[in-house]
């Protein structure tokens, strides 16, 4: 895949697919995406093809992914422990019910929320363009683009125990303009997102 | 007798009606959440078409229809 360089407005063959590594990843989910298939985003030109989607890594959802199992698994231990102690008497089915049912509501909320979130903030990088969406939260978005061709730097950062282990970190790119900055935060591999785009960079250079 | 005295006189009396009032009053609110959820979800699946889009619409809807069932039941059985 680091090896493939990628003409601008030439649509994806198979032996550069064969390369991703998304091939041998279930697609939907994924937070590193080379030339997905079946994946369009809102602004795409006919002409345009994705050559990398990337999401943040998915060990950063391991905080909210623990504590919706704690908020799933803790009515199974708290309930009967209340109900049985005798701590609350006379307590009615329906309120047991209603209090089981509100829990479950807003823990489905919890594990919702957070999953769009994660889902739908995404960074493309195009034949023609990078385009970074976030979802900040439910109601606000940030969409920013810029073409490749207005790319000045690329960098990425990286450390930290964790980062290091499951090989993801920032990848900053620096546009000609004086306060476009992009930041794909988390990414998994950056060092390949960065090689990628700095191929890219270089064929629409080339290119003229 | 004030409006405070009427609430008071509620707490004593029948503190389960005010108990039912504010879970219908959270309820509906979050219907209200759940209804933007969804709408937002509609708005996001255009942002990234995908194979999965339908069937995350499809979760956010199971979570608005969930939202509606907790209103109704806490109305009919509370």
């Amino acid at each position: 895949m680091s090896d493939a360089i990628i003409p601008p407005s030439t649509p994806p063959t198979d032996s550069l697919k064969a390369k991703g590594k998304s091939r041998f990843t279930p697609q939907a989910l994924s937070t590193f995406l080379f030339m997905p298939d079946g994946i369009r985003f809102e602004t795409q030109e006919p002409t345009e093809t994705i050559i990398l989607l990337l999401r943040k890594h998915w060990i950063t959802n391991f905080v909210w992914i623990v504590t919706a199992v704690i908020l799933i698994v803790t009515p199974t231990v708290l309930f009967p422990a209340v109900l049985f102690s005798g701590i609350i008497s006379n307590i009615s089915n329906s309120f047991v019910s209603f209090a089981l049912l509100v829990w479950y509501l807003i823990t489905f909320s919890y594990i919702l929320v957070n999953f769009l979130l994660w889902y739908f903030s995404v960074s493309i990088v195009t034949n023609e363009r990078i385009i970074d969406i976030d979802f900040q939260n439910i109601l606000h978005k940030k969409f920013a683009e810029t073409r490749i061709s207005r790319l000045e730097d690329v960098t990425m950062k990286t450390g930290g125990f964790i980062r290091a282990l499951f090989n993801y970190g920032d990848v900053i790119v620096q546009t000609a303009a004086t306060e476009a900055v992009f930041h794909f935060l988390a990414v998994p591999k950056p060092d390949k997102v960065v090689r990628i785009i700095n191929q890219l960079m270089g064929k629409i250079s080339e290119s003229g | 007798m004030t409006l405070d005295q009427q609430i008071i006189s509620i707490i004593i009396t029948a503190p389960w009606i005010l108990f039912k009032f504010f879970a219908a009053a959270f309820l509906l609110l979050h219907i209200a959440f759940s209804v933007i959820l969804l709408r937002q979800t509609k708005l996001m699946i255009t942002v990234i078409e995908a194979k999965i889009s339908p069937t995350i619409y499809a979760i956010s809807l199971f979570h608005f229809l969930f939202s509606l069932f907790a209103f109704i039941w806490s109305i009919i059985f509370l």
